[in-house]
């Protein structure tokens, strides 16, 4: 033992509540307790300082114990302390701690950065593999379901079979002339934003809307689904949702969440998933145009669809109506669909007499009564 | 029991907080910071030093408690969980909405649903577990034992019942829930009873829950009443002009029923905390609380104001406000020899909340 001076002060054995009085020696790199006749040697390495306590009783006190050992605590009092002070420093500065938390928390940001690069390089990456390595059977089982779920939402429109079977031998020729490789299952929802989607595997969607919009100009209602066949050609569905699995699952992962905020996020994100990239976007331009002039068909009659829906979501462009009601701003079309301005001048410059119109009169009166007593 | 016979059986012992706001702020505020440039994953470690620090400042009988729980063992915890419970979850739901239709899909889904319910009372149960073996007194911990599937069980059952008695049950689910708690929970190796001590059975939690009940919904029909006649109400129709001052008179009416409501509420919450505290008893120490009305209605105001101007940082120092006053309004009667408590020889979980955490329902304490 050395011949420095001992103090008095308090332990708790970890073994029992009890308190009780010990002697302590501050030694160069330990602190050695007398308990009873029995000693414990404590090195400043494995000790850690509890928080200081608040209360004003015992505020001055510190109260030490050892890394990973049960319960065990000394408690020293201010001269002790004060002792304790000089011989271990790095007990009371805090520079242990904050080096600590410094390489954890850079740790935890470079985990962050991974993680963000996963997302936004590493997800929409893969999507397109994995879309690719999907079996078309499973991709249209997808679709189908999809298109159920939706539809307990979004209902179609009632009495609306006359009008899909007058409009699905056109459509039929246009993916076949088109090569889109799936078979179109078509079907009208009753929602008064007009909009159209393609869901995985064939299956697209128009809304009362978009057909109310547009009940003067078929052409143009043909040319957005030779759109919609674009995305369902480029298996733009199947992609989107690839990727909003990935982003979701990872999110999850990080933040936590409890899955039912998840599956919120999901099913809303089937609507959502119908928001494609800009590349996505034109790429669809493209193919409609080319499966419109397969079709005999003039491609301007997409740029006539985008002015439309432009003039519905923004109106007072080019005319005179009153300030949009809320819903229109918020489910415009044009939301998912930038740069629309240019988008009409590429379909414009493709603009070619057409041969025929795919729809007769008497059809498309059918057609445009589709959802005619459901309309919202 | 009055204090003189408190005293011939042997000393009151203080339980006391003395946390102060200056450190909750900072702490609140450099998690909330470190959260965003983390994805979150700082929380748990956010989490961890707010109870070190909320642990300390709590003495009970002048001796504080010792938080000893780890940032990492939350963070263990909470992956355990995601990759065991949540990915699985998540990816039977999509999965399901794959392969089948609308019916087949619900069919799948809603029971996975009715099995997170479950996992909610689970996770509650594993959290506390977790709570108390990383909390100390005098160098011993505190355990939990019991089953955690029995206590998600009943959270579930009696959630079931108390939704359809429109709320009756629910005073009385969260007592036994709270039975089922604590009559397992130990100081070292001395149990917790929970007794319905004629001190608690003397609180009125029924007739707190039906003021609160019948009150708030009189108040809020004669609000409607007020509102209805007042015209403010055909001002919210399809007129494209709404009175200004109407709107405002909308918003201003409603303070005095959020305050009546407020007042009705808080007074049922008192009395429910009084009734579980004064059944509490560990050794011959008997739990006591005097927690009142205006504390919980104070609280709650004061503390919501407090998180609204920290733009949300300050919900830590708002938690430990509420903390300090249940801690300085309790109180425990009666003697323990400290001597004869043994180290608890229950064993510890090695990581904890996981669960919690994956269902957001975590608290900080």
């Amino acid at each position: 033992m050395s011949a420095t001076e001992g103090y008095p002060a308090q332990f708790f054995d970890g073994q029992t509540a009890a308190k009780q009085d010990v002697t302590v020696w501050i030694e160069a790199d330990a602190i050695v307790i007398e308990i009873g006749r029995s000693r414990e040697v404590w090195t400043y390495k494995e000790i850690i300082r509890l928080p200081q306590t608040g209360n004003p009783q015992t505020g001055d006190d510190i109260r030490i114990r050892r890394r990973r050992h049960k319960g065990a605590t000394l408690i020293l009092s201010a001269p002790a302390a004060a002792k304790l002070r000089l011989a271990a420093p790095e007990l009371f500065d805090g520079l242990r701690e904050r080096r600590r938390m410094a390489t954890l928390i850079t740790g935890m940001v470079a985990g962050a950065g991974l993680v963000g690069a996963a997302l936004f390089i590493g997800v929409p990456a893969a999507s397109g593999p994995l879309a690719a390595a999907t079996p078309k059977s499973f991709e249209m089982r997808m679709g189908e379901n999809f298109a159920a779920q939706i539809t307990t939402i979004f209902r179609p429109c009632k009495g609306a079979d006359p009008a899909i079977a007058s409009l699905q031998p056109v459509l039929n020729q246009l993916a076949e002339t088109g090569d889109v490789g799936y078979p179109i299952a078509f079907q009208f929802v009753r929602m008064s934003a007009p909009n159209a989607f393609a869901l995985p595997g064939g299956q697209v969607i128009a809304t009362s809307g978009l057909l109310k919009l547009l009940e003067d100009d078929p052409d143009a209602f043909v040319a957005v689904l030779a759109h919609e066949l674009g995305h369902v050609k480029a298996r733009d569905g199947l992609k989107a949702f690839y990727h909003n699995a990935g982003l979701g699952a990872i999110l999850e992962i990080i933040t936590g969440g409890s899955g039912v905020a998840q599956q919120v996020v999901m099913l809303g994100g089937q609507m959502r998933q119908m928001r494609y990239n800009r590349r996505q976007e034109s790429e669809a331009d493209a193919t409609a145009a080319d499966l419109l002039i397969k079709a005999g068909l003039d491609p301007a009659a997409l740029a006539r669809a985008f002015i439309a829906i432009q003039g519905f979501s923004s109106p007072g462009v080019d005319d005179n109506q009153a300030e949009p009601t809320l819903d229109k701003k918020v489910l415009g079309w044009l939301s998912s669909h930038p740069d629309t301005s240019a988008r009409i001048e590429i379909a414009r410059e493709k603009a070619r007499p057409a041969s025929a119109s795919p729809i007769s009169d008497e059809d498309w009166a059918v057609i445009t009564s589709a959802c005619k007593g459901s309309n919202d | 029991m009055n204090e003189d016979t408190v005293a011939g059986q042997g000393e009151q012992m203080k339980v006391a907080n003395t946390s102060s706001i200056g450190p909750m702020l900072w702490i609140g505020f450099y998690t909330v910071l470190l959260n965003l440039v983390t994805l979150t994953i700082f929380r748990f470690w956010g989490r961890t030093h707010f109870r070190r620090r909320l642990w300390s400042d709590t003495s009970v009988g002048g001796e504080p408690l010792a938080y000893t729980g780890r940032g990492v063992e939350l963070f263990i915890g909470f992956f355990i969980a995601i990759f065991t419970l949540m990915i699985p979850f998540v990816g039977a739901v999509l999965a399901a909405q794959i392969l089948f239709g609308p019916a087949g899909a619900a069919f799948v889904i809603v029971p996975l649903y009715l099995a997170l319910f479950v996992l909610i009372g689970v996770a509650i149960f594993l959290a506390r577990r977790y709570h108390l073996s990383r909390t100390q007194l005098r160098g011993i911990r505190f355990a939990q034992t019991g089953s955690a599937w029995g206590y998600g069980f009943a959270t579930f059952g009696y959630g079931i019942l108390s939704g359809i008695t429109l709320g009756w049950f629910g005073p009385a689910a969260r007592i036994r829930l709270s039975r089922k708690m604590w009559s397992k929970a130990y100081f070292g190796n001395l149990p917790f009873q929970f007794e319905d001590t004629p001190e608690a059975l003397a609180e009125p939690v029924y007739k707190s829950f039906a003021v609160a009940w019948v009150g708030s919904v009189v108040a809020y029909f004669v609000w409607i009443g007020i509102i209805a006649s007042s015209g403010v109400a055909e001002g919210l129709g399809d007129s494209p002009a709404i009175d200004p001052k109407m709107i405002a008179f909308f918003y201003l009416s409603a303070i005095p029923l959020g305050l009546l409501i407020g007042i009705f509420i808080s007074w049922h919450e008192a009395v429910m905390i009084r009734r579980i505290v004064k059944s509490l008893r560990v050794g011959d120490l008997r739990a006591t609380s005097r927690i009142g009305m205006w504390d919980i209605l104070e609280l709650s105001i004061t503390n919501t104001l407090l998180i609204i101007f920290t733009l949300g940082f300050g919900y830590m120092a708002a938690q430990m406000r509420l903390w300090k006053r249940l801690a300085n309004r309790m109180a425990l009667d009666g003697a323990i020899d400290f001597d004869a408590i043994r180290q608890s020889e229950i064993e510890a979980p090695r990581q904890g909340e996981g669960l919690a955490d994956g269902l957001d329902i975590i608290s900080n304490f």
